[in-house]
């Protein structure tokens, strides 16, 4: 805390915009991953965890823009751009939390449904 | 976006801080309920989105201050202290990256489980027609 307090404000935002940018690109990128394996699987609930991740990206351009806009010495930016962004991504996150939710609500059990129907199988290859 | 465009500035950001808390707040709830399903089913990486969740919820702290602020209850400046956002901010992007990291796990041990359900039901269900 106590180096943070002395960096200038405008560092600290800086830093922290830089930070927040950073870990969404590799949030984006994972859970984006996530999302296409688990479309791939034919899991319940993906294709909405996937068109979440892709209204997420969006974020990705919000950044960029931000990212020119801040290298080219022009400050007064859209406000309206970033408020339109946060509002896709808000219905992205919304999107993607409704997927994971029917996601897990559909795994449940199904990993103890597999051991089960493999003990099974081993079972009567036994006695065969 | 037209009429978006109409309006003055603080009511849009009005709307839109309403409307992404609103999201935030659903969307938390989601993924925390769906994140403990997975935990209690022993997936891997369920515990990570447990855990990510969890830090995530420093984000309704930050909610609560501004709230608290806006209405005056806090004593002293009216101005928010937007370091404190910026620090829980950061708190809750690494929650949000062990989240992901849980879900990048999770979706990795997952890949190919509900058609291998399928096959040993399909190859049970042969073997019984076949006894049968």
């Amino acid at each position: 805390m106590t180096s943070v307090n002395r960096m200038r404000h405008y560092e600290f935002y800086t830093v922290m915009s830089l930070m927040g940018g950073f870990s969404t690109f590799i949030m984006i990128g994972l859970c984006g991953t996530a999302a296409w394996w688990l479309y791939q699987s034919k899991a319940v609930g993906s294709r909405l965890m996937l068109w979440g991740m892709m209204l997420q990206a969006v974020r990705l351009l919000e950044f960029g823009f931000a990212s020119i806009s801040y290298f080219m010495g022009y400050f007064n930016r859209a406000v309206e751009f970033t408020f339109l962004v946060w509002m896709v991504t808000s219905v992205g996150i919304l999107l993607f939390a409704i997927g994971l939710f029917l996601q897990a609500k559909n795994q449940r059990g199904l990993q103890a449904r597999v051991v089960e129907l493999e003990h099974i199988l081993a079972d009567l290859q036994e006695r065969r | 976006m037209a009429s978006v465009a109409g309006m003055n500035s603080d009511s849009l950001y009005e709307l839109h801080s309403t409307l992404f808390d609103f999201a935030s707040f659903m969307s938390l709830s989601l993924c925390v309920v769906g994140a403990w399903w997975l935990h209690q089913s022993k997936v891997i990486g369920g515990r990570w989105m447990l855990w990510g969740m969890m830090i995530q919820g420093v984000r309704l702290l930050d909610l609560a201050y501004h709230k608290l602020n806006a209405s005056h209850l806090i004593p002293g400046t009216y101005e928010p202290d937007y370091t404190l956002t910026y620090i829980l901010m950061l708190i809750a992007n690494i929650g949000l990256l062990v989240f992901a990291i849980g879900l990048f796990l999770h979706a990795k041990s997952q890949r190919g489980l509900q058609s291998r359900v399928d096959e040993l039901v399909r190859i049970l269900a042969d073997r019984d027609s076949r006894e049968h």
